[in-house]
């Protein structure tokens, strides 16, 4: 009897433990159709490829491009592609079969609205496929009360069964008081199985309204996306003379003028007739802004944007991107060269400068400013990894010099490949976050120029991990006796350590917490800015 | 045969508990990876030791990258995978090496990086190393 009762007591152990893991489990993927379609016999996730009439239904019925590019392939591709598009199939006891899949829609500024594809097969006739569009319309208040966390279980808002060509064959609403058997009974298929929302508004102001945007993902693609003023019909702060959310005319402008804002810049009438034809382009813009911080590098990006796309030579933003060198290299004409006899020895006077005064400044450019982060990677994907860079002031006998330059690769270093001729390139104007300025003896200085001098920059003098631009700077600066903590960090790229050494990073901040100064300490300056620019030799 | 059900309970209840993690293991684009979350202040809870994270002065999270096998991400690609399921699940990425830049200069080239707006896949020999998302929406 008491071997029974052990053996019952561990089966219904087993039995909770399998009840509260799935629990969880369906907490994470709520959907409607746990609950409904008492139908349905069976509901899986296929692929696409696998259904090659329903490929062809869809090329049929010219709604195959918006499958491809709801799953981030252009409308263009071999419908090969199509074979990792996930599609739910619900098959039903009378056997009817569904397909439902991701269904883009285009950018709507009057509505949110998320759009799903679904085509039906019916039992009875098996060569002839139905296809409509099953459009969800979130209520905006649900929306933010669930913090747009995906939860269709309790959605409220209205869905709407489209034909393809979206004239409206139904509708339904869903709202506080619709019974979950109401619910139940109604809702249709949807995919929402790894779906989310994600959403953000753009510049907003102290009451926390601005645009909202919303992005409704599915399978890691952005398949449907709606803007709309938030709250619905706000049309202060930011957004000026702005209108509602059922206006799309105003909500246009708001958005450009939020945007010139943005720019700090006034439209001429025909940008702005531009943007109010393509008010998605100017999202986009907008958008990229705010995401960026609005930093200077975004906004120059935004103005020659904004000018290529009105040139008619582009029909998107990505497209213009796609075409972009956006940066110069060393070699590039924009980069001057420091040649070191003309404008460094034969430019500061060392043999009669002992009545002269001297200062030396490091300039730091972190990648993150005020962070020890040895990179960044850009919004480009590019990867920062700062500079650091010397301006040097000798005023002698009347004559004032001052030289800005920092030393580089000259030719391409990468990880694998750290060392490379070096080159001296003027640095003056360059952006900084951290920089101090101390005066020096002339025998110092001397000594410093001694020491640019004597790097043979025809020689592999340029390593990325121990003779870097910080190598140069803080051991020229250091000749002062300074001592500046010479901080080694690595080059951690996702994880990765790909090599290491004195950085910008790094450095930024031990500069930027230097206590006490060091001795002859003329400024400190921690806010950043732009270094003086060099000045011809006198 | 009292030991073997409960070698059997203890099994049962890992291999439940497998299906349970798995959205614990999730990595979704651009957004977080597990429970932790770009633009969230760091939760010391939410720490482990299998994703890092870089966050910045406010203690926001801004990035996001693991190394550990057992993340996947929406599309079902994890770190061990060879690099041509990310292109057949994700179509060609934006970039497949990643500049150095000194401000306006380039200076070199990291490769083995395969980028895209919202995910950053690092591979060595064709295998994925890690999977990182940050706080930019990359073009």
């Amino acid at each position: 009897m008491k071997q029974v009762m052990k053996i019952g007591i561990l089966l219904i152990g087993i039995l909770l433990l399998l009840q509260n893991c799935e629990k969880e489990k369906f907490n994470n993927f709520q959907t409607i159709e746990n609950n409904i379609e008492k139908d349905e016999i069976s509901k899986e996730y296929v692929n696409l490829y696998d259904y090659p009439n329903i490929i062809t239904f869809l090329n049929t019925n010219s709604v195959f491009s918006n499958v491809l590019k709801s799953n981030n392939f252009s409308s263009n591709n071999q419908t090969n592609d199509a074979s990792n598009i996930p599609v739910l199939m619900t098959t039903t006891e009378n056997g009817d079969t569904t397909f439902t899949l991701d269904y883009y829609n285009e950018l709507d500024i009057q509505n949110l609205y998320f759009d799903n594809l679904v085509v039906f097969e019916p039992n009875m006739v098996r060569d002839e496929l139905y296809s409509y569009i099953i459009r969800y319309r979130p209520n905006l208040e649900w929306l933010i009360e669930n913090d747009f966390q995906l939860d269709l279980n309790n959605y409220i808002g209205t869905i709407q069964y489209l034909n393809i060509d979206y004239s409206i064959n139904g509708e339904q609403e869903f709202t506080n008081n619709t019974s979950e058997t109401d619910k139940s009974s109604q809702a249709p298929q949807v995919i929402t199985e790894n779906c989310y929302l994600d959403s953000y508004i753009l510049n907003p102001d102290s009451c926390g309204c601005g645009i909202l945007v919303i992005d409704w993902y599915c399978f890691s693609s952005i398949y449907g996306h709606g803007i709309t003023s938030f709250p619905q019909g706000y049309d202060g702060g930011i957004l000026g003379g702005g209108g509602g959310g059922s206006d799309v005319g105003a909500l246009a402008n708001s958005i450009i003028q939020s945007l010139e804002n943005s720019l700090n810049i006034e439209f001429t009438v025909e940008q702005n007739s531009y943007l109010l034809a393509h008010p998605d382009q100017a999202l986009q813009l907008f958008s990229f802004l705010s995401l960026n911080n609005n930093s200077l590098e975004a906004q120059q990006f935004a103005i020659a944007a904004m000018e290529a796309l009105e040139s008619n030579n582009y029909n998107s933003l990505d497209e213009y991107l796609n075409t972009l060198v956006i940066f110069d290299s060393p070699e590039s004409p924009t980069a001057i060269e420091i040649d070191l006899q003309n404008d460094i020895i034969d430019c500061f006077d060392t043999t009669n400068n002992q009545n002269g005064y001297h200062t030396i400044t490091i300039y730091v450019d972190q990648p993150v400013e005020n962070s020890n982060d040895t990179y960044d990677i850009n919004i480009f994907g590019d990867i920062e990894v700062g500079h650091t860079f010397i301006g040097l002031e000798q005023g002698s006998n009347g004559v004032v010099n001052q030289k800005v330059l920092g030393l580089y690769p000259n030719g391409g270093v990468s990880p694998d490949q750290p060392e490379t001729s070096a080159i001296y390139i003027d640095d003056g104007g360059h952006d900084y976050d951290v920089s101090i300025r101390i005066e020096v003896t002339p025998t110092v200085f001397n000594a410093m120029i001694n020491y640019i001098s004597s790097i043979n920059t025809s020689d592999p003098n340029y390593n990325l991990n121990n003779n870097n631009c910080s190598n140069f700077a803080l051991s020229l600066f250091n000749l002062s006796g300074s001592n500046i903590p010479d901080t080694s960090a690595n080059w951690e790229v996702m994880g990765n350590v790909l090599g290491g050494g004195t950085n910008p990073g790094s450095l930024g901040q031990d500069i930027r917490n230097l206590n006490p100064l060091p001795t002859g300490t003329l400024e400190h300056d921690t806010n950043g800015g732009n270094a003086i620019n060099s000045n011809p030799c006198n | 045969m009292n030991k073997l059900l409960l070698i059997l309970l203890i099994y049962t209840s890992f291999s439940a508990c497998l299906n349970k993690e798995y959205s614990e293991y999730q990595i979704i684009d651009g957004k977080s990876i597990g429970k932790l979350k770009i633009g969230e202040k760091i939760n010391i809870n939410n720490i482990n030791s299998l994703i890092d994270f870089k966050i910045n002065s406010d203690s926001i999270i801004k990035e996001l990258y693991t190394s550990s096998p057992r993340y996947i991400t929406l599309k079902g690609v994890r770190v061990g995978d060879n690099i041509q399921l990310i292109e057949s699940k994700y179509g060609k990425p934006i970039k497949q090496e990643l500049e150095l830049k000194k401000g306006k200069y380039t200076i070199g080239k990291i490769e083995n990086i395969m980028l895209y707006k919202k995910l950053i896949f690092y591979h060595e020999n064709d295998t994925i190393k890690s999977i990182g998302i940050k706080d930019n929406h990359f073009f």
